[in-house]
């Protein structure tokens, strides 16, 4: 078998797990509107009807801490082997942990206004460490933008995805051992935690199902980012082929 | 109701630009790719 025949073969495979990845996505958006039971902890319709967010919700936050572990990863194997396709690794997933921690954040303030009576509160430690993550990887993506060596770009932006990384582990924690009004889905809270939250099988089941079916659209969308890089070096190169023909 | 609409559509309509913004930039890159080989092609010709 022939290299382009096999390059086709994989892009065919990888189109197979694009639409694979849309029909779990549907098959979930049916999960959490229609099958998953009903919050009847929750006193009102709307924080019921709104309470099913949650499963994209803590999925989009999963796959944002995801991203930026493989980003902080790629950053260490970077600086110890030196290879440009451990960079590339790294800003594609820095970018795509950047969409959806942004996404957990914005469908968290659906959810929250008509359960708490606000969009947002800077009082709660993990809200407010959520949007830090957020704003450290997007500096982070600026960093990169700012720096025109590639060699100094990757060996900076390693460091700082590493150092930056630290954020995230601390925000996961932080409703177990602060007082906050976001509850812990995992695991128990701390004592002084105004937020609770149980969930029957069937949530745990849907929930578990998106966090699935989110972490292979980011396997899907990690591997055409990294295409973008990797043609990106490709034009760098023969840029500089073509200068040096001059 | 008018938060969960809102918050789905929202979120898949982020997801949806996402993958949009890679599939253009993929786009601009292949034709950026696809000049410079002409230029490198005739350059390498005609030092030949």
């Amino acid at each position: 078998m022939t290299a382009s025949k096999k390059s086709s073969g994989k892009d065919t495979l990888w189109l197979i797990l694009l639409a694979l990845t849309g029909l779990l996505i549907v098959v979930g958006v049916y999960l959490s509107i229609l099958w998953a039971p009903t919050a009847v902890n929750m006193p009102t319709e709307a924080e019921q009807l709104a309470q099913r967010i949650f499963y994209f919700h803590v999925a989009a936050g999963w796959v944002g801490y995801l991203a930026f572990g493989v980003t902080a990863l790629a950053g260490i194997l970077y600086l110890l082997k030196r290879q440009r396709r451990f960079d590339n690794l790294a800003v594609s997933s820095a970018e795509i942990g950047v969409v959806f921690t942004a996404a957990n954040l914005v469908s968290g303030s659906f959810w929250a206004r008509p359960t708490w009576g606000t969009w947002w509160s800077w009082d709660d430690p993990r809200l407010t460490l959520a949007a830090i993550v957020l704003l450290v990887y997007i500096a982070y993506l600026m960093l990169r933008n700012a720096i025109d060596d590639p060699e100094r770009r990757a060996r900076l932006s390693s460091i700082y995805g590493i150092v930056g990384f630290l954020s995230v582990p601390l925000s996961f924690i932080s409703v177990r051992i602060w007082r906050t009004i976001h509850p812990a889905v995992i695991g128990t809270t701390s004592e002084t935690a105004q937020g609770g939250f149980d969930m029957s099988g069937n949530m745990v089941v849907v929930l578990l199902f998106s966090i699935f079916t989110f972490s292979l659209l980011y396997a899907v969308l990690l591997h055409y980012r990294l295409k973008l890089e990797d043609m990106r070096e490709q034009v760098e190169d023969l840029k500089m082929q073509a200068l040096a023909e001059l | 109701m008018i938060y969960l609409a809102a918050g789905m559509i929202i979120f898949w309509l982020a997801t949806f630009l996402f993958v949009w913004s890679i599939s253009r930039r993929q786009h601009k890159l292949e034709e950026e790719l696809s000049v410079l080989r002409e230029v490198v092609a005739e350059g390498t010709t005609t030092q030949a």
